[in-house]
Parts: structure tokens; C-alpha cells; sequence
């Protein structure tokens, strides 16, 4: 069995770190990890920003344009109302502009049961928390007649209707 | 090899005792130093103070908030953890999950309640504890860094209890965090992106009820465990429990 290796710290055999040395030193290894913690900070909150989304279509057909009776036609799963107006077409979110909540149709208008905002049949906020009037969103006939609604695309109120026949 | 160390017949006889004397290194103390120690060489009683002051004990000045809090939190953590084996966060089945604990899992309907009242209870105890701490000026030098940590860990609970408020997956955690998340939109410039990075899209869907799931089981609860430990640790190194600074003929108190 050897001998354990003498492990007494000699300080002799120190090599001397100048200040200079030890701040170029301290500056290359803390500037390169803020670096790496940086990018690694940047990519982390792109990795979690999903580029490719599983969500209902926001452009679609509600069906044609003989089916939809006088008035407002409330369509939930797609978040709007699809107005008939005789010939004349129009759809207005159903998604309050206050805090998302689902508004409901009421006579001459529309109320929302979160807190109390009423809206006009055009959308215009009659009262309540709302800041902004129902969007309106283009709406087009489609190529088979069907009536499509695209919610990417937000029209002034009373404008973009579809007139039929 | 020479002779043997033991035999066999007395390394089992010796088995127990030295199992106990390995665990516990010191025997029973019987002088004042070895108590210190004990207490002070134990992981489970080192978060205590080897010596605390008389009026540090009175229940009616501290009434016991914070430790209330801590104790309603490790409730918490193994009533959820139970519920985990259980629960499924898929929009799917998540409803399903939820009525299936409550309906046909043996003492579910127990353990979600149990969850469900600890969470309540542990907002109420939290606001309390901060309310004593306030009233009675324990948030002054040198405990002003221990109330910071203090009001992150009462935005842990607060967030801990809104990302569990979706998890049922029925109308009322829906559309409570439809409004929720629309709030954060409201923050001036990066609010829309802020509440898209929330959801993990444009609506409460999957993604939305994946993102509260992860964070509510694992990103919150490992935060609030490393605050409840500076926190705790803050205590012993501000000078100890807070406590009235003067007892009537008491007058070397600080």
C-alpha cells in the first residue's frame, strides 16, 4: 500500500491572478452565461408560444341563405349571429368586447349575462361594461350559395351585408 | 483474510441496535447542550429554533396563521396528489374524471372536498396571517424582506387557486377563465400576446387546460415549496418569531 499524496495546500505553489487576469477572467465566464441564460430565456418563451393551433375555423359556412328565417339566427358554436334583413345579410359577434362572455339576443338587441352590457341590434353599446361595439365580420356567399363568415376579417357596423336574389 | 471481525449469530443480535444507532447518532440527551443539539442535528426539528421566546409560544399574539397556512398547504399537496391518479387532463374527459372522483372512486368524493375546502381555507388563513403580521408591525426592519417573499407566496396562492378553478372542466371554470384570461388582455401593449401565451391559443381549449394542469400540479406548487423554505429560513435569520418587544417588568427586551 503507497502513501496517501500529500494534499497540503502550499501556498507557493499559488500562481499569482492578477486583478486585471481575474476581472477578464470573471467577465468572459459571467458574460457568457448571461448570454447562454438569454437565448435560452428568449427560445424558452417562443417554445411556448404553439405555432400551429387546434381551434375551431375561423372562416366557414353557416349554411344557406334561404334557411335562415327574418331576424337574428344565433349560431353558438361559431361565436356569432347570422341578421337577415329581407335580402340583406349581416353577421355580428356574439363574443362580448367587455370580457368574452357568451352575449344572448333580447328583444331589440343584445344583453350579456356576465355583467350586464346591452348592446343595439347593429352592436352599438347601449349600457354596461363594454368598451367597444359587437364586431361585424365580412361575410361572403360562397361558391356552392352557402353563406361563409370570415372572423379574421372585421367590417364597419352596417356595412358588408350580402344582398340575395 | 484472518480473523473474522463478527460472527454472523452476533451481527444479527447487534442488527437492531446498530439500525437505531445509525438513524439516531446521539443517544437520549440528558443535559441541556445535548437537547440543543438534538434538535438543532435533526432535519425535521431544525426548521425549529433551539430556544424560542416565552412570549414567542403565547397562541394569541401570532393565533398560529402562518403555520395553519403551511399545514393546509401540505394538505393540499397530498389530497392533489391523490386526485392526480385519478383526474385526466383532456377537455374529453376531464369533466368525466372530475364526476367519476366524485362518484365512484372510493372516498373521492372525500379527498375532493378535503382539496376543495383546504384551497378555500388556505386564501382565508393567508390573507389572515397577513393581516396579523400587519397589525402587529411584524413586517418592519428587519423582517421587511421575509413580508415580500410574504406577498409572492399570497400570488402563488391566489394563482394556484385559479388555475385549479379550470381543472373541472365544467360551465362555471370555463367561463370563469374566459374572463379571467380576458383581464390579463387588458394589460396596456403585450396584453393579447400575454393572454395567447396563457392559453396556449385564441380560446380556452386544450392547450388552455394542459397549460393550467402543468402549472398547477408541478410550475406553483415547486415555487411556493422554495418560498415556504426561504421564507421559513428568513424567520430564524430576521431574529426569530415575532413577539411583543416589552413585557411588563421585562425591561432588557428588544
Amino acid at each position: 500500500m503507497s502513501e496517501p499524496a500529500d494534499y497540503t495546500w502550499n501556498l507557493e505553489d499559488e500562481k499569482d491572478v492578477s486583478r486585471r487576469e481575474f476581472v477578464r477572467h470573471m467577465m468572459v465566464g459571467w458574460g457568457s452565461l448571461s448570454l447562454i441564460a438569454g437565448i435560452s430565456a428568449v427560445g424558452l418563451m417562443r417554445f411556448l408560444l404553439p405555432n400551429v393551433l387546434y381551434e375551431p375555423p375561423t372562416v366557414f359556412k353557416v349554411g344557406f341563405p334561404e334557411s335562415f328565417p327574418e331576424g337574428v339566427t344565433p349560431i353558438p358554436e361559431r361565436n356569432v349571429f347570422v341578421v337577415r334583413d329581407g335580402s340583406s345579410f349581416h353577421a355580428i359577434s356574439s363574443i362580448c368586447t367587455h370580457l368574452r362572455c357568451q352575449v344572448g339576443h333580447v328583444r331589440n338587441g343584445f344583453r350579456c349575462p356576465c355583467h350586464g352590457s346591452r348592446f343595439g341590434m347593429d352592436g352599438k353599446v347601449i349600457r354596461g361594461a363594454a368598451p367597444r361595439p359587437l364586431d361585424w365580420f365580412e361575410i361572403t356567399l360562397a361558391e356552392n350559395g352557402e353563406i361563409r363568415i370570415n372572423t379574421t376579417r372585421k367590417v364597419k357596423a352596417g356595412t358588408g351585408s350580402v344582398l340575395i336574389g | 483474510m484472518g480473523e473474522q471481525a463478527y460472527r454472523l449469530t452476533e451481527a444479527i443480535r447487534l442488527l437492531p441496535r446498530n439500525l437505531w444507532d445509525s438513524v439516531f447518532r446521539q443517544g437520549v440527551p440528558t443535559t441541556d447542550q445535548e437537547r440543543s443539539e438534538a434538535v438543532f442535528g435533526n432535519f425535521f426539528l431544525h426548521v425549529h429554533p433551539v430556544k424560542v421566546h416565552e412570549n414567542t409560544l403565547r397562541f394569541g399574539y401570532t393565533l398560529a396563521l402562518g403555520l395553519i397556512s403551511f399545514y393546509l398547504f401540505l394538505i393540499l399537496v397530498g389530497s392533489g396528489v391523490l386526485l392526480m391518479f385519478y383526474y385526466v387532463p383532456s377537455t374529453d374527459l376531464a369533466y368525466q374524471s372530475m364526476k367519476d372522483i366524485e362518484f365512484t372512486v372510493s372516498f373521492g368524493m372525500v379527498l375532493r372536498n378535503i382539496h376543495r375546502w383546504a384551497a378555500h381555507a388556505m386564501v382565508i388563513t393567508v390573507f389572515l396571517h397577513m393581516w396579523r403580521v400587519f397589525a402587529t408591525g411584524a413586517y418592519k426592519v428587519p423582517r421587511e424582506f421575509n413580508w415580500v417573499i410574504g406577498i409572492c407566496l399570497l400570488v402563488l396562492t391566489l394563482l394556484l387557486s385559479f388555475t385549479g378553478y379550470l381543472l373541472p372542466w365544467d360551465q362555471l371554470a370555463f367561463w370563469a377563465i374566459t374572463v379571467g384570461t380576458s383581464i390579463v388582455s387588458y394589460v396596456p401593449g403585450i396584453g393579447e400576446d400575454l393572454r395567447y401565451l396563457i392559453l396556449g391559443g385564441n380560446v380556452v381549449g386544450q392547450s388552455a387546460l394542459l397549460r393550467f394542469y402543468v402549472l398547477h400540479c408541478v410550475v406553483l406548487p415547486l415555487f411556493m415549496g422554495v418560498l415556504i423554505g426561504i421564507h421559513f429560513w428568513r424567520i430564524r435569520m430576521d431574529g426569530g418569531l415575532s413577539r411583543p418587544s416589552r413585557e411588563e417588568g421585562d425591561e432588557a427586551e428588544s
